[in-house]
């Protein structure tokens, strides 16, 4: 892991990963979206708009995911002092929270048909508009200092603690529903159930895995201009000193 | 010991003197609750149902608002960096200024929660508002001050803090405000509040540390 601090090893390694990850994206989406848009069957109680499912649930997935790996990176540049966990979260940050708007809102589109409404102060809706705040939290922070290195330690700090408070927010979000509604409608957000049809899980599983591939070339083109923008900084730095 | 004894002293003279947030911040949490009725309307069954939940959302928009000052100050006028040369720990400093922040920012609202209680016309005991405002109002500052830290010097440093901490007040605000929903309706609020405890227990020994961590980060 510590031979990739060395930016040319890492830039060896990215370029290949990036290759592999575009082409997996394109096939993986393309055939992804046939398959949710065209080929797959409607639901028999949502009809067409059951395919609204095929965007939301990767995004939801990956909101969650990315976030989880940004912890992890948290952790590297903190005990490690890893150089490249702190530009991998300023990296995967906005991505993040660009997955968890579309799950926000692909999910509003699809309450509106299916519940009649576009919002339900529900655990899991409540739950993944906090962890959006998390993330625009995340990136305000690594913007708010003039020295970049104190900006990446901080956010780094701030994805930690919130990696604690996210399973509390969940569950507890979870807990103040069932003293105030009627169950019903967790049960009605549980979307991804294991009794789900072969026809519909498999574009599913397709669509998580082109979400995947997507975002690790985003994430990659996003750490790479992360690593330029930082080279700039010190050249200028250097040309104003001397 | 002495060192956070003289951290301690020295926020609290220093609030005095500089004119009391003690009674200032009170007086903003009063504010805030009255706005209520005035916006909801004084039907005592519309703030006996909401009540519970609004007096707590109050608490934590009042510990919100001191809480930018707690490190700038002596960040700025050189007093951090004074205690790092002096190689005293920088854990006491900290735990100090907890402890002086919450006897100004947070002891307040804790006693005046039976008065407003009584205000909005919920029948929730004094002891009751004591066991959940007490562990409340110790999280929002222990959290509260992990985020001043955290933005400490930073650009627009107020809309960031804010930014940072509402979302890490969410389970606070969760658990207190069923706490004094279930006491208001007279049931057992065993559950959340002993969960508000369980996380005061988990915070109070840990975010001190991780504030010691910030500071340094802060000020190298």
């Amino acid at each position: 892991m510590f031979g990739y601090a060395n930016p040319k090893r890492y830039q060896q390694l990215s370029r290949i990963i990036l290759a592999l990850a575009l082409v997996f994206a394109v096939i993986f989406l393309g055939e992804g979206l046939y398959l949710a848009l065209i080929a797959s069957p409607p639901d028999y109680q949502q009809s067409e708009t059951v395919r609204i499912m095929y965007i939301h649930v990767p995004a939801a997935w990956l909101s969650m995911f990315i976030y989880a790996s940004m912890a992890v990176a948290a952790l590297t540049l903190i005990i490690w002092k890893h150089t490249l966990a702190g530009f991998y979260i300023r990296a995967a940050a906005p991505i993040g929270a660009a997955f968890t708007a579309i799950c926000l809102i692909t999910g509003s589109l699809w309450g509106q048909p299916t519940w009649g409404t576009w919002w339900v102060w529900d655990a899991r809706l409540t739950s993944v508009l906090i962890l959006f705040f998390l993330y625009l939290g995340v990136m305000a922070l690594g913007n708010a200092y003039d020295n970049p290195d104190k900006s990446q330690q901080a956010s780094a700090w701030l994805v930690l603690i919130g990696s604690i408070n996210l399973p509390i927010i969940k569950f507890s979000v979870e807990w103040w529903n069932t003293l105030h509604q009627p169950a019903s409608l967790t049960s009605l957000s549980r979307m991804a159930n294991p009794g789900i049809h072969p026809d519909m899980l498999v574009p599913l599983l397709v669509m998580a895995g082109g979400f995947l591939c997507l975002f690790v070339v985003l994430a990659i083109l996003r750490l790479n201009n992360e690593i330029l923008s930082r080279k700039i900084h010190v050249m200028r730095l250097r040309t104003i000193h001397g | 010991m002495k060192q956070l004894t003289a951290v301690l002293m020295q926020d609290l003279r220093i609030d005095i003197r500089h004119g009391g947030q003690i009674v200032i911040l009170p007086a903003f949490f009063l504010l805030i609750v009255l706005l209520y009725p005035l916006g909801l309307g004084a039907d005592v069954k519309t703030l006996q149902t909401s009540g519970p939940g609004l007096l707590i959302i109050a608490a934590l928009l009042a510990s919100l608002l001191p809480l930018e000052k707690l490190y700038t100050d002596d960040l700025k006028d050189g007093t951090m960096d004074l205690l790092l040369l002096s190689q005293q720990p920088l854990s006491l400093y900290v735990t100090g200024k907890i402890m002086a922040h919450w006897i100004i920012a947070g002891a307040p609202l804790v006693i005046m929660s039976p008065v407003l209680a009584q205000m909005m016309g919920l029948g929730i005991s004094w002891h009751a508002l004591m066991l959940v405002f007490t562990p409340a109002t110790l999280l929002f500052v222990l959290i509260g001050q992990i985020a001043a830290a955290l933005s400490l010097n930073a650009q627009r440093g107020s809309v960031l803090l804010a930014l940072l901490v509402i979302p890490l007040y969410i389970p606070i605000l969760i658990f207190g405000a069923g706490a004094l929903d279930l006491f208001q309706s007279g049931m057992s609020a065993k559950g959340p509040a002993l969960f508000l405890w369980a996380m005061l227990a988990f915070a109070l020994p840990l975010t001190p540390l991780v504030t010691v961590k910030l500071l340094k980060m802060q000020i190298d």
